[in-house]
């Protein structure tokens, strides 16, 4: 969560409601760990997806874009090299538009402590390819080990005065190990990423107006000048164990324990490097679930996750600490799912979490101290219209508490999912419509998303 | 067995041991606790190195650095004032008040000066203490605004460029002889000026009484003494200089705009020589300007110190290297100003001098020729 928003490509304005309602294999952790070594496949598959993405933020930030548009067309194949191992490849390509968006040099302003403005007002575009590589190999009687690589480079260009060039630059690198028996497993899985981003800014008027935010409140002035520019390194390591006792036929109990590190480092630069900020995150995040299948017809899971973690940032300008951060999330659920046959099944869940903010600016006295009670309901439905045809359905409704930077209490979030497959003779024709609405308790105003996606899978 | 073993401690140790070298640890010491105590005094009119309190005076203290308010606080009974919770930055301290030593005198004092508070001079410091010395306000005849960076434009324009001077004495002063000059960089304690541009006012320097200017009066000197406004793409956006009082005029540019109406600014009869060929212009965004009693008018060794009535320094940039000597000013004035933004360099109150452009001069949104700013 706090770790993937590095991705150049990660539409980090649109905050996906997770249904977890995926009650799939309980031998397969990787939905949990993200560990290359935990993927389990047994046949070679292919996927061709193309997602369009439509955000309007009727409510929004001040450094938020009025609209989004988010292109992505990807191709991912599996194939079994032998028994024993397999290998996963995939490319994407995204185009993603933001509008009318206030000042922000960045593609999302909050998401970094060292953001930078300029004076403008206008419509970025961001667009460039990803590649995807995973291997796994089971390297003696039941361990498995994995490895895992994601390249990608981005470009956008902001089209208005000042022009904003950015180029990004992402790599990620995961490593695992499992050890895998039907009603055992135990595990270790590791994660490295980094990403360079350069951004200029060019006058056509008058000068760049550049200004450095120190948090979300004070900024630094930097000189006006002709040309503006500015680089961004970020890395971030992962790294944890995971368990499972049972199997998937009978009640099982999985358990993820990883650590993060996250480091963002923001400079200026003319002739020479200008530091302005460095920031660190360190975390833990905890997953875990227990599983229970009593019967064919009935499987069920409660699940939990604690995700907490520590941000510290530093003036690279004074050399000295200006702000301080501590976020949890404890969440509990659980969900239950009702096959009455092969062709038909409906799922019922909640979770509440509680979440804890505690912000601290010290350049100029600023802090937030937030707590509060977040809940999910949601419920959905899988059935066949015809032999060759399916449904899905998924509805969640809920309640999240947002950073003070949201400047409102909460959000009332509702969200629908629709989800048409069929079956051709050349494969699965997959069709998904899905909308989320994010409403603030005190604005007449709200965020949607809505999207698309068409994909097929090869039979 | 043996082998996985081995690949699971090496896997193991590999990421313990990045975790622990690629982050850094934390800063022990916090901005925003900057504390700055200023003391405030005025010499004895007994004996001039001993220092009087100043109380009861507004202080002011602005930093360009970040967007924080300006602060402010008043000089208690030993003439002290503490500004705390600060961010380390460069500051500019302004104190002004009326001091009356007897029922029928008034006495305008100053006290200005910039700190420059960032991590690095204060070692580690988070308190500091300086007394600051009030003095007279320098009246006297004076570059009173500079504007130099052009209107907001996408086609370079920036030759709506001129000086204003005033006259804060209480007597007539008189233009005869003088010269103006754009600086080349110069040794900050030499005693001659380097000089990129040299023009000259008609007349007898010291002498002359044929072009005076009042007191309380404003002179504009013109780069193109023309309705600016007339040019389409800025139209609007700049200034009318047709009604200049002075026009630079280059005597050997070829096609030299000139306006007939306005008197030039030149070389007095060849008195100076001029080398450039191209119109007078100044740096949109960092130059140094003097205006000389023209007692000196020879350029080749340099312009005596000496001869210097008013010198102003500007830059953009805060980090400017300083090039002119700094008994002419401390400082340098402009920081943050950009180029073709309409923007004008003036002093704080017309006149107002204490040597110390970065004090003396605030950034106005638009050009003021012939009058102040609100």
């Amino acid at each position: 969560m706090a770790f993937s928003s590095a991705f150049a490509f990660d539409d980090v304005f649109s905050r996906e409601i997770v249904f977890s309602s995926n009650l799939g294999d309980n031998t397969d952790m990787h939905y949990l760990t993200g560990s290359p070594a935990s993927i389990i496949y047994k046949k070679n598959t292919e996927v061709f997806s193309l997602t369009t993405l439509f955000g309007e933020n009727g409510y929004q930030r001040t450094y938020d874009p009025a609209t989004t548009q988010h292109i992505g067309i990807s191709f991912n194949t599996l194939r079994m090299i032998n028994e024993r191992s397999f290998f996963i490849a995939g490319i994407s390509y995204d185009d993603m538009r933001l509008r009318d968006m206030f000042g922000s040099r960045e593609k999302d302003f909050y998401d970094d402590y060292f953001s930078t403005i300029d004076s403008s007002m206008g419509n970025t575009g961001y667009y460039g390819p990803q590649l995807n590589l995973l291997y796994n190999l089971e390297i003696a009687k039941d361990l498995f080990f994995g490895v895992s690589g994601n390249y990608g480079v981005e470009r956008g260009l902001k089209d208005t005065f000042p022009e904003t060039i950015t180029i990004m630059r992402n790599s990620s690198y995961g490593i695992g190990l499992d050890y895998r028996k039907p009603f055992f497993a135990i595990g270790l899985h590791g994660r490295y990423y980094d990403d360079q981003s350069y951004y200029e800014s060019v006058k056509s008027y008058s000068d760049v107006k550049a200004k450095t935010y120190i948090g979300y409140h004070v900024f630094y002035n930097e000189n006006s000048a002709s040309t503006s520019k500015k680089k961004r390194n970020r890395m971030g390591l992962e790294y944890g164990g995971h368990l499972r006792v049972g199997g998937d036929k009978a009640a099982s109990i999985n358990l993820s324990v990883s650590g993060l590190h996250r480091a963002s480092r923001a400079e200026m630069y003319t002739s020479y490097s200008k530091p302005r900020g460095l920031w660190q995150r360190k975390g833990i995040h905890v997953s875990t679930n227990i599983s229970v299948h009593p019967n064919e017809q009935i499987k069920g899971r409660f699940y939990g996750e604690f995700l907490a973690y520590n941000d510290w940032g530093m003036s690279l300008i004074s050399n000295t600490l200006v702000l301080e951060n501590r976020e949890s999330y404890a969440t509990l659920g659980a969900v239950a799912k009702y096959n009455p046959s092969d062709l038909q099944s409906a799922i019922i869940g909640a979770e509440i979490g509680k979440v804890d903010y505690d912000y601290i600016e010290y350049v100029f006295p600023f802090s937030d101290t937030k707590a509060g009670i977040e809940w999910t309901l949601f419920g959905g439905a899988e059935f066949y219209l015809s032999s060759k045809t399916k449904l899905n359905f998924n509805l969640e409704y809920g309640k999240e508490v947002p950073k003070f930077y949201w400047n409102t209490e909460f959000f009332q979030n509702t969200g629908v999912i629709i989800n048409l497959e069929q079956l051709f003779s050349f494969g699965y024709i997959d069709l998904t419509f899905e909308n989320i609405n994010k409403k603030p308790s005190d604005d007449s105003q709200s965020i949607s998303y809505m999207q698309v996606g068409l994909s097929y899978r090869r039979k | 067995m043996k082998r996985n073993a081995i690949i699971i401690i090496t896997f193991i140790s590999v990421l313990l041991l990045s975790s622990c070298l690629l982050f850094e640890s934390k800063p022990d010491a916090m901005d925003g606790s900057l504390e700055i105590n200023l003391t405030f005094t005025i010499p004895s009119e007994a004996d001039s190195t001993v220092g009087i309190p100043v109380t009861d005076m507004p202080v002011k203290i602005t930093t360009s650095n970040y967007n924080i308010p300006e602060m402010y606080d008043t000089t208690d009974e030993n003439g002290k004032v503490y500004f705390t919770d600060l961010p380390f930055a460069y500051y500019t301290v302004e104190a002004y008040t009326i001091i009356r030593p007897d029922g029928f005198t008034e006495i305008e004092v100053v006290g200005a000066k910039v700190l420059e508070l960032v991590a690095d001079s204060l070692q580690g410091e988070t308190v500091f203490e300086d007394s600051l010395s009030m003095e007279s306000s320098k009246r006297g005849l004076k570059i009173n605004e500079v504007y130099t960076v052009g209107p907001p434009n996408n086609i370079f324009y920036f030759y709506d460029q001129f000086f204003e001077l005033y006259n804060g004495l209480s007597t007539t002063a008189y233009l005869d002889g003088m010269i103006f000059l754009r600086l080349s960089r110069t040794e900050l304690f030499a005693d001659t000026l380097s000089v990129t541009n040299i023009y000259q006012f008609p007349g007898t320097p010291i002498t002359g009484r044929q072009y005076p200017i009042e007191p309380g009066e404003f002179v504009v000197l013109a780069g193109k003494a023309m309705d600016h406004n007339l040019i389409g793409p800025i139209s609007g956006k700049t200034v009318d200089l047709s009604n200049a009082d002075w026009e630079f005029l280059n005597m050997i540019e070829a096609g030299a705009y000139d306006n007939p109406n306005v008197p030039n600014l030149t070389t007095n009869n060849g008195q100076v020589t001029q080398r450039s060929r191209v119109d007078f212009m100044v740096g949109l965004s960092g130059d140094g300007l003097a205006l000389c009693d023209g007692t000196d008018y020879d350029q080749t060794d340099g312009i005596n110190v000496n001869s210097v009535v008013d010198c102003v320094e500007y830059s953009s940039s805060e980090t400017h290297t300083k090039e002119v000597p700094y008994v002419l000013d401390a400082s340098f004035g402009g920081v943050g100003q950009s180029k073709y933004s309409g923007s004008s360099l003036e002093r704080i109150r017309p006149g107002f001098d204490t040597n110390n452009s970065r004090v003396d001069f605030v950034i106005i949104n638009a050009p003021t020729p012939g009058y102040h700013h609100e």
